[in-house]
């Protein structure tokens, strides 16, 4: 097949993929598989993680794509669908991380007592160094809350479109997310601690 | 607006997502007079940063080339091998539909092959004398279907035909076993067959990455139940057929053996 100016959807797509067109397959997985493997690789920590996902997630596309229903979303959901249960499933056969407790779980301090403490955990921070921060922190979160910090917060999903993901509440998703991001202000400033007595270690001795 | 609302909506704010204009004044106005407030927008905002920090950084974070390259492959051998492209992405009513016009052209095939084996049988058949001595069989008429192909060396053609004209003789006319050696058990060990015909609408049909060959016997009545034409001089012959199996289990062709 002659590839065409003309913008298909993924819908079409997907229909042209299952009747043969490796065109088709080769564009929609042009398309999709950034965010499919961002996603993962965000959930996992794992570049090889997110790569195992990414094949799954397009293997199964070419022998199930038949059962993709467009009445119940769109084919990015159905991609983010399957990235969600395949990077799940392969994250609690392999545990790799240690997710940090819940609110009231850690410490004795409030929630509000911790933001006063440190209202800007990336003070002095590069961009580069407040990435890294960021990631780990986000790794250390509980799964359900680390997925939808995974697709609104750094996906750039919608919460309509998170919650078809997950299948779960819009509502579900606000709250979750509002309290991950509590979570990741918390974690962040542990973090930035540590970091900042290590430097002053170092300084020390090189001094 | 109290600090429980206030946190409602800190983490939209920071972001400054869409929101009312009078709550998002509200909500300023609050923070402006409350520390823990003023606080926790702070730290939605830093947070709102690294996010994006993160997010940008991880911006070009794709799959490698070489997961393209397999997967394009993987596709590419897929559709050659299996009828599941086509067949499974129509709803469950038309694949039915579908398996059972591919019955009836393989029926249609199985027809047409009967009547060509049986059209030859019947040929051979008239060429035995009265005193059961084998003449040669008479060229039979060109076949409307792929003639039979012969799998044999050229030299032993003229075997092939001693063989096709004494295997029409009546069983009772049947001379004693020889011995292994003779020419005509050697012919016996040749088969005659037509080239495979596709039961499914590949273009290569036989080229299936993995499947068996299975061969099978029909008998003239489960013909003659199919409503195939049956020789009746055959009655204790049967037909026989290869049917290339792929390994979803579909039959992919079909050829006729003697």
């Amino acid at each position: 097949m002659a590839k065409t100016g003309a913008h298909k959807s993924d819908e079409e797509l997907l229909r042209l993929m299952m009747a043969g067109d490796g065109d088709a397959f080769e564009e929609l997985y042009d398309r999709r598989q950034g965010g499919v493997y961002r996603f993962a690789l965000r959930m996992s920590g794992s570049a090889e993680i997110a790569e195992d996902v990414t094949q799954d997630v397009f293997m199964a596309l070419m022998r199930d794509g038949h059962q993709f229903d467009p009445a119940r979303g769109n084919v990015a959901g159905y991609l983010f669908g399957m990235a969600r249960h395949r990077t799940l499933k392969r994250l609690r056969r392999e545990r790799t991380f240690v997710s940090i407790t819940e609110d009231g779980e850690e410490g004795g301090e409030t929630f509000d007592e911790l933001l006063i403490a440190s209202a800007d955990p990336f003070a002095d921070l590069t961009r580069n160094e407040m990435a890294d921060l960021v990631r780990q922190a986000v790794l250390a979160l509980p799964e359900h809350y680390r997925e939808v910090v995974a697709l609104c917060s750094l996906g750039e999903m919608s919460y309509e479109q998170a919650a078809e993901v997950i299948g779960c509440p819009v509502g579900t998703i606000r709250s979750r997310l509002n309290r991950a991001r509590g979570m990741l202000v918390r974690k962040l400033s542990v973090v930035k601690e540590t970091a900042d007595s290590v430097a002053f270690a170092q300084g020390g001795i090189r001094l | 607006m109290t600090c429980r609302d206030f946190e409602n909506i800190a983490s939209d704010l920071a972001a400054k997502r869409l929101m009312e204009a009078g709550t998002r004044e509200r909500a300023l106005r609050h923070a402006a007079e409350c520390a823990a407030c003023a606080a926790r927008l702070n730290a939605e905002r830093s947070l709102g940063a690294g996010l994006r920090a993160l997010a940008e950084r991880d911006e070009n974070e794709q799959a490698p080339a070489h997961l393209k390259l397999a997967l394009r492959a993987a596709f590419d051998q897929q559709a050659r091998t299996s009828t599941a492209s086509v067949l499974t992405f129509a709803p469950a009513r038309a694949r039915n539909w579908l398996r059972w016009g591919l019955a009836a052209a393989a029926l249609i095939l199985f027809a047409g092959a009967v009547a060509f084996f049986s059209r030859g049988v019947t040929l051979n058949s008239n060429s035995v004398s009265s005193g059961g001595e084998v003449k040669p069989a008479p060229t039979p008429a060109a076949p409307e279907q792929a003639p039979p192909r012969i799998i044999v060396p050229d030299n032993r053609e003229r075997k092939i035909e001693k063989y096709v004209a004494g295997d029409s003789k009546p069983s009772t006319k049947r001379r004693a076993p020889r011995r292994a050696t003779s020419a005509n058990d050697l012919a016996g060990n040749i088969e005659t067959v037509t080239d495979y015909i596709p039961l499914t609408y590949l273009a290569d049909a036989t080229a299936v990455e993995s499947g068996i060959v299975v061969r099978v016997e029909l008998s003239p009545s489960a013909l003659a139940a199919m409503g195939l034409p049956v020789n009746i001089e055959q009655t204790d012959s049967r037909i026989k057929a290869d049917v290339v199996l792929g390994d979803d289990g579909v039959a992919r062709a079909v050829r006729f053996v003697k």
